[in-house]
Order: C-alpha cells, then sequence, then structure tokens
C-alpha cells in the first residue's frame, strides 16, 4: 500500500511501486489534465509537483512519492478560482493546442513559489525543459511574468513581504 | 459554390438558430490549436449580425457535422469559412424575408442588430423569436451576398480563443481524455534490439479501472 497527499488529499494506491505516477494518477485518480508526451522525461508534458519540485511522471514509478506530496495542475485552480497563472495565460492567450499547458503551468508554479521575482531570463531557464512545438514561447514568458507580477501586488495588497 | 458549400448544401447543415439567443455553428474542421473554430465564429458572427459570445462553435462530429474532409494545408478558412460566409448571408437574407413578408416592411429597411431586426421605428422582430429549423432546411442559395470586406467589423479583430480557457481548467479536449464504456487501453511492444524476438507476451499491468 502506497500512502501519498494528492492535491491536498491523503490518497492510497496498492498498484506496484513500479507503475509510472501519470498512470496512477490518470487511470488511477482519473485526474486527466496531466498529459503523457515522449514517456521519456524529455519533453515536459508529464510535470507535476512532488513536495514543490517540478518533476516529471512518466518514468517515476508511483512507490517514488510514498510520503510525499504530489500536486497536479488540477490542484492549481479552477475557473472559479483560477490560479494568477492560469488568469495571465488567459489574458496573454499563451497556446495554441494547449497540449504542453499543463506541464509548463507546473514549472512555472515551482517557479513563482521559489523566486516570486523572476526576470525573463530566469522564466525561460525555468521552462527549458518544456516543448511547445506549436511556437507560444513568448507569450508563456509574458503570461509567467505578468502572474509574477499579479501575485507579487496581491501580496503587498494584504502586506506580506 | 463556395468551398465545401458545394458537397454540403443544406443550410441546417451549418447553421441552427436557437430561441434562446444563440447560434450554434457546425464545421467539418477540427480545432488542433489552429484557432480555426475562433476564426470560424467571427465569419458567422459578421455574416449574420450578431455578437461574438452568441456564437456555439460545435466540436466536429461524424455524425452531425458537414463532411469537410481532412483538416490540413491552412485551407480550413478557405474552405470551411468560404462555405461558412455564404451559409450565413443566406440565413440573414431567409429571415429578412420572413420579417419583410410578416411587417410589410421592405427587405432595405431593415436592419440586423445583434440579432434583431430593426425598422425605422425600432424592433420589428429578431433570429431568436422566429427561429424556425424548417427555415433553414433547404439548400444554400447561389445568389446570397456575403458583406464585402470593407464591411466587416468581427472578422479582421483579435478575439480571445474560443477553446483556450478550457485547455487551460482542464476541460478534456484532446483524445486522451476519451474514455467510453468498456475501453481498454493498448500499446505497441517494439523489440529492444534488432533480431530480438518475442518469447512471452508482457506480463498483464494490474486492473486500473
Amino acid at each position: 500500500m502506497i500512502n501519498f497527499t494528492l492535491n491536498g488529499h491523503s490518497v492510497w494506491t496498492e498498484l506496484p511501486d513500479g507503475v509510472p505516477l501519470i498512470d496512477v494518477l490518470r487511470n488511477g485518480f482519473g485526474l486527466l489534465r496531466t498529459r503523457f508526451g515522449c514517456g521519456a522525461e524529455q519533453c515536459g508534458s508529464c510535470m507535476v509537483l512532488v513536495d514543490g519540485r517540478a518533476t516529471p511522471s512518466c518514468m517515476l514509478g508511483v512507490g517514488a512519492v510514498a510520503g510525499r506530496l504530489v500536486q497536479t495542475v488540477e490542484g492549481l485552480g479552477s475557473r472559479g478560482a483560477p490560479h494568477p497563472l492560469q488568469s495571465a495565460f488567459l489574458i496573454e492567450q499563451a497556446g495554441q493546442c494547449g497540449y504542453c499547458l499543463s506541464g509548463i503551468l507546473i514549472s512555472a508554479a515551482a517557479l513563482l513559489a521559489a523566486n516570486p521575482e523572476p526576470d525573463e531570463a530566469a522564466v525561460r531557464s525555468a521552462l527549458d525543459k518544456h516543448l511547445c512545438r506549436c511556437g507560444s514561447h513568448n507569450r508563456i514568458v509574458r503570461a509567467v511574468l505578468r502572474a509574477a507580477r499579479e501575485m507579487r501586488a496581491a501580496e503587498r495588497a494584504v502586506g506580506k513581504h | 459554390m463556395p468551398g465545401s458549400l458545394h458537397t454540403n448544401s443544406r443550410l441546417s447543415q451549418w447553421i441552427v438558430i436557437r430561441s434562446e439567443g444563440r447560434v450554434t455553428v457546425r464545421t467539418g474542421k477540427v480545432e488542433i490549436g489552429q484557432g480555426i473554430l475562433t476564426a470560424l465564429a467571427q465569419i458567422a458572427a459578421d455574416e449574420l449580425d450578431v455578437a461574438l459570445h452568441r456564437v456555439d462553435l460545435e466540436p466536429a462530429s461524424t455524425s452531425i457535422s458537414p463532411d469537410e474532409g481532412v483538416t490540413s494545408g491552412s485551407r480550413s478558412v478557405q474552405d470551411s469559412g468560404s462555405a461558412l460566409r455564404h451559409a450565413c448571408a443566406c440565413v440573414r437574407a431567409i429571415y429578412l424575408q420572413v420579417t419583410a413578408q410578416r411587417t410589410g416592411m421592405p427587405v432595405e429597411a431593415i436592419r440586423v442588430e445583434d440579432g434583431l431586426f430593426l425598422g425605422p421605428a425600432g424592433e420589428i422582430g429578431s433570429y431568436w423569436a422566429q427561429a424556425d429549423a424548417a427555415l433553414l432546411d433547404c439548400d444554400a442559395s447561389p445568389d446570397a451576398v456575403p458583406k464585402s470586406p470593407s464591411a466587416r467589423r468581427i472578422a479582421g479583430e483579435s478575439s480571445l480563443r474560443l477553446d483556450l480557457a478550457d485547455k487551460l481548467f482542464g476541460a478534456p479536449r484532446f483524445l486522451h481524455d476519451l474514455r467510453l464504456p468498456g475501453m481498454v487501453f493498448a500499446r505497441v511492444v517494439r523489440p529492444p534490439s534488432r533480431g530480438a524476438r518475442l518469447v512471452a507476451p508482457p506480463a498483464k499491468a494490474a486492473a486500473m479501472g
């Protein structure tokens, strides 16, 4: 039995240790927003947060997340309560086919949690592992920078530092 | 007949006017990130004279959509857009004719604004109040005249992509997200090196539900 925390909830699975985390998330828990791309940790589509770090899930055995905090895109925000990144991506129209966006949102969320004031170079570096074949890169970078500004403004408005 | 209207000539294949104030547009072209559904919505909104937010683009379905063959070659605006532009011009003309007959107002005196038909003294009808599927159960007429490019107000302007919010908030829009009753999954098992032989099938994966 493998216990872990998934989007804030305590969950368990009896699947074998070696089953890739992405399969457990998509087929076991029905969380379809983590996307399968290459199956070789090369494209970034399948990124999830494990203890706050952006991590590919296509080869990671579910046993490796025992006792850890796992967060998928579903845990970032919803239409009713969007994450600032989701709002920023909409405003900047940062996406075309959209297949890369889940993974990119995860890496961007990890970046902003660790570095609330990234410059463009830091954003490009954080997203370096992601492939967007449609070519929305520049809009995506603008969206992440916009989200960072919005999040800092929101924190100033409530007096956080 | 322009574009795919040539092989899908019935207006009801392309447009459904709904009494609740919305227009359903059908296309045989698939949204793959190129933004075609948004472009087609803009074209339809312009020709019908309805606000863009009233247009619902129905995703291509083999059971109900016009058959436009493949989505490729950057041809979708050309094939589907030109068909839709002409079809919408037909729909507008039909509804204008109906309104003219009902009110005695000459067609030339009627303006169409966001789905309302306006005479000199105000509203005399609307697509919504006169919505009737039978009106569009006919072939497109070659005589309908779409608006001139200078009269377009929505096509040619930047519009928010209709599909992007779904993709950012996780509505299932990819084939990989399809879950059908009794569905099973398969994958190709490839030899790891030249000359390798399959000795036995891979062990069954644990049931994933």
